[in-house]
């Protein structure tokens, strides 16, 4: 039997896995929207622990993360640092969140701000906010499934077939099970992952060099400016202080902030799993240490290998390994785009029908409709993702780009919500329009960022001063409306 | 002896004190000093190993803050 035959059916199996345990883990939950969103609220430890691990690390960790150590170098120790601190923030505002969405029944971040600041703008904004953000992110994933199944077959599977296999298996299990799907197969997809990061990070240097000290003693001799921060920029010059540290401090900000991740906080069992859960978290991170060990890896032995991304597949092929581990690797990958990617589509139907659709248009809609809307939103969702991923040949990478600065705009936001009592609608939200606004200007002139710093912290000090200023000038929230977020 | 909640409030600082630490130690210019490739600490760069080094305090830090704090707040 040919090699790309038995990894090919290695990887089916893991779909076909994926489709089961996606399928069964709908059965418990409630009709309504609670249950389709936040899980019934009970989502015990273990789970969420792989549901914020799995869901965080996407086909760019898979993929990019080794692909950024190999021509990047030290500059890929960005993506493990900003992990380091981003999720702490959880451990004190997140059972305040929770608290607060058990008693007024939120499911989606934006509910939770826009009761706090009565406000059905901020609500649509930070819909459109999400849906900018989301799907981008979300192509970007398609066509890391695509590329996978395009690489194990040699070929034989084109890209639009394979994003089509793999995401057609994530929106059964999205439409049929939601959250609840993504939980448990966060958890498949999270178990899987991490084994095959630590198996092939330690593996491949030791078949290459003897063992991970060798393989960096033979770096510190030969390339040692792969090695020190801040590393090089994508056309191989020095990156510069600014951008090293502005994109750690802007990822670290916005890191617990993306909405897909926050409305998490909602199906948390209690604030126990929750704080616990945030706790753990650093065990799952560390395994961005052996996913760069392989970038590392491929510097001294496999120069040259063009598109960087392609340095983990460029490896395996080469050493000539068992059919089943390339598939094992294979599979891995698409856990790594699929678990990150059927957040992605559940969040955007979620927030698009609960924060705009009914927010604007039908605040008396049933919970049962609400879902079947959801429902159909996330097949709506994956179409328009999936055009853009293989078929149109806009690129979105720009709005990449920008989702990260955006996201980070709602970090006043979540400050104002809990620590600012004057804090005004008018305020928060010219806050948000004003960052969001630097941030599009920044990204489109680049010329005009100061010290090469992220145009997402310039958004951040811009949106603070305008939310302060127009708050001192408007009138907040009743005293005791404002009582219930701050003493949460 | 100062009383148990001045104790929870001062563990409560020093904990988001070693975090703000965490944080600034990971850009410049903080961590300038651990930006270099020698000594290699465990086989890695002393670079990745100080970035290493700050996510297992981390872990360790907010763990025994978590098993100290005791009870639940669930309401």
């Amino acid at each position: 039997m040919p090699d790309w035959v038995v990894v090919l059916a290695v990887t089916l199996a893991y779909l076909a896995l994926s489709l089961v345990v996606g399928l069964a883990s709908g059965r418990k939950t409630s009709a309504g929207t609670e249950g389709y969103v936040a899980g019934d609220r009970t989502l015990a430890f273990l789970v969420l622990y792989f549901v914020l691990g799995a869901s965080i690390f996407s086909a760019f960790a898979f993929l990019g993360g080794p692909g950024w150590a190999y021509s990047r170098g030290a500059s890929a120790f960005y993506i493990l640092s900003y992990g380091t601190v981003g999720m702490v923030p959880w451990f004190w505002y997140g059972p305040k969140v929770a608290r607060l969405g058990r008693r007024h029944g939120y499911v989606t971040q934006a509910e939770l701000f826009a009761h706090r600041f009565e406000s059905r703008g901020l609500s649509a904004v930070l819909a459109v906010l999400s849906l900018v953000a989301f799907v981008p992110y979300l192509t970007l994933q398609m066509q890391g499934a695509g590329y996978v199944f395009n690489t194990v077959t040699e070929g034989r599977i084109p890209v639009w077939a394979g994003a089509a296999i793999a995401y057609g298996v994530v929106l059964v299990y999205v439409f049929h099970s939601g959250v609840m799907g993504v939980a448990w197969t966060n958890t498949l997809q999270g178990v899987f992952m991490m084994a095959l990061a630590w198996i092939l990070g330690l593996y491949l240097p030791w078949k290459l060099y003897g063992g991970v000290g060798p393989m960096f003693e033979a770096l510190a001799t030969e390339r040692p400016e792969m090695l020190v921060p801040p590393g090089l920029t994508a056309s191989g010059g020095t990156w510069s202080w600014g951008g090293y540290s502005s994109a750690i401090a802007v990822s670290a900000i916005g890191f617990s902030l993306w909405p897909h991740y926050f409305m998490k906080i909602y199906t948390a069992r209690d604030n126990r799993t929750l704080r616990r859960s945030v706790v753990f978290y650093p065990t799952f991170q560390i395994f961005l240490i052996p996913i760069l060990f392989i970038g590392f890896a491929g510097i001294l032995r496999f120069p040259g290998v063009t598109p960087a991304d392609a340095i983990l597949p460029t490896i395996l092929t080469s050493l000539d390994l068992p059919a089943v581990v390339v598939g094992l690797f294979c599979a891995g990958a698409l856990a790594a785009s699929m678990s990150t990617g059927d957040a992605l589509v559940h969040a955007a139907a979620s927030v698009l029908v609960r924060d705009g659709y009914r927010v604007l248009f039908r605040p008396d809609l049933d919970p049962v409709r609400e879902t079947r809307l959801i429902r159909i939103l996330v097949v709506v969702i994956s179409a328009v993702a999936y055009y853009f991923a293989v078929v149109s040949k806009i690129s979105l990478v720009a709005l990449l780009l920008l989702s990260y600065g955006f996201v980070a705009q709602i970090a006043p936001v979540l400050l104002a919500t809990f620590l600012m009592p004057r804090a005004s609608k008018a305020g928060v939200l010219s806050g948000l329009i004003a960052g969001c606004t630097v941030v599009v200007l920044l990204n489109f002139r680049p010329e005009l960022q100061l010290a090469d710093v992220h145009p997402g912290i310039w958004g951040l000090g811009v949106n603070l001063l305008v939310l302060a200023l127009v708050s001192r000038r408007t009138a907040p929230p009743a005293d005791e409306h404002v009582r219930k977020f701050l003493e949460a | 002896m100062p009383e148990p909640r001045s104790r929870g409030r001062l563990a409560d600082r020093l904990v988001v004190a070693w975090f703000v630490f965490a944080f600034l130690a990971l850009i410049w210019p903080v961590c300038l000093p651990a930006a270099r490739v020698r000594p290699l600490v465990l086989g890695v760069p002393f670079s990745l190993f100080w970035i290493a080094a700050l996510l297992a305090a981390s872990f360790v830090v907010l763990l025994v803050y978590e098993l100290r704090r005791g009870g639940d707040d669930d309401a």
